[in-house]
């Protein structure tokens, strides 16, 4: 990705807010479709199912959804076709449960191995309340922060 | 023969068709003649030991393969089978 920081609308973030809320302990996922400044964008909220493939092929899959997050296959097929249409991704969500928002050893392999060319926002959820988000861009082999938003009491 | 959805990360491997029809009874065998018309795109996929990569993600239909019989699953004439790479992480 390059060019400008893409907006994220008030009323994205705090549903993004509730769903990282209503998920914790787990992590949750999800994407917006367009930009999200634009009024065509959508916010599209994910189930998790790292726990499926988890209990499913735990060597390959050691981690729970507290710890990691996965999309389905409905929706990773969406993300994956929104390329091919008029309002493809810009924004991957997930949430960290407790630990802040930093993009992680774990995010980096992820994406660096899907190559997929949008944003990647990371929620920093405790346990009453959402403490903040970071939006991180690739740069090379890494990912930088290019912008950060305050969280809110819950 | 199958369609095999290639989404635009993969697209390199095949001269960026957006789909190309592959023949194979099973994944597995799908994935070799895939690999042999579309070099490059077999390693992408599975590791040296022939296994599907942690951030690959096979579906037929809308089923991931890791839910059904793994390479073994059949394909039908007509089906769609997507590989795509994983929408995933963690902390
Ligand atoms: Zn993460």
């Amino acid at each position: 990705m390059s060019g400008s920081v893409p907006a994220i609308r008030p009323e994205h973030l705090a549903s993004i807010y509730r769903h990282a809320q209503a998920t914790f302990p787990k992590e949750c996922c999800g994407f917006i479709l367009g930009a999200s400044g634009d009024a065509p964008a959508q916010l599209v909220e994910c189930e998790n199912w790292q726990d499926k493939y988890h209990a499913v092929d735990p060597e390959t899959f050691p981690r729970t959804a507290e710890r990691a997050y996965m999309f389905g296959a409905k929706d990773t097929r969406r993300l994956a076709d929104s390329f091919d249409g008029e309002t493809p991704a810009t924004i991957i969500y997930h949430s960290h449960p407790r630990v802040g928002a930093y993009f992680s050893e774990e995010d980096t392999r992820a994406a660096l191995s899907a190559g997929w060319a949008v944003d990647y926002l990371v929620v920093d959820c405790q346990e009453d309340h959402v403490a903040g988000a970071v939006l991180f861009r690739r740069e090379g082999q890494a990912f930088v922060e290019v912008a950060r938003f305050p969280g809110e009491r819950g | 023969m199958a369609t095999v959805r290639i989404p635009t990360p993969l697209r390199k491997y095949t001269e960026g068709k957006e789909e190309v029809d592959i023949a194979g009874a099973n994944v597995g065998q799908l994935l070799d003649n895939l690999d042999a018309k579309h070099g490059g795109i077999g390693e992408r996929i599975r590791d040296p030991k022939g296994a599907v990569r942690r951030f690959v993600n096979i579906f037929v239909g809308d089923e991931d393969i890791r839910f059904l019989d793994g390479l073994e699953t059949p394909v039908k004439d007509g089906d769609e089978v997507s590989i795509i790479p994983a929408i995933a992480g963690g902390l």
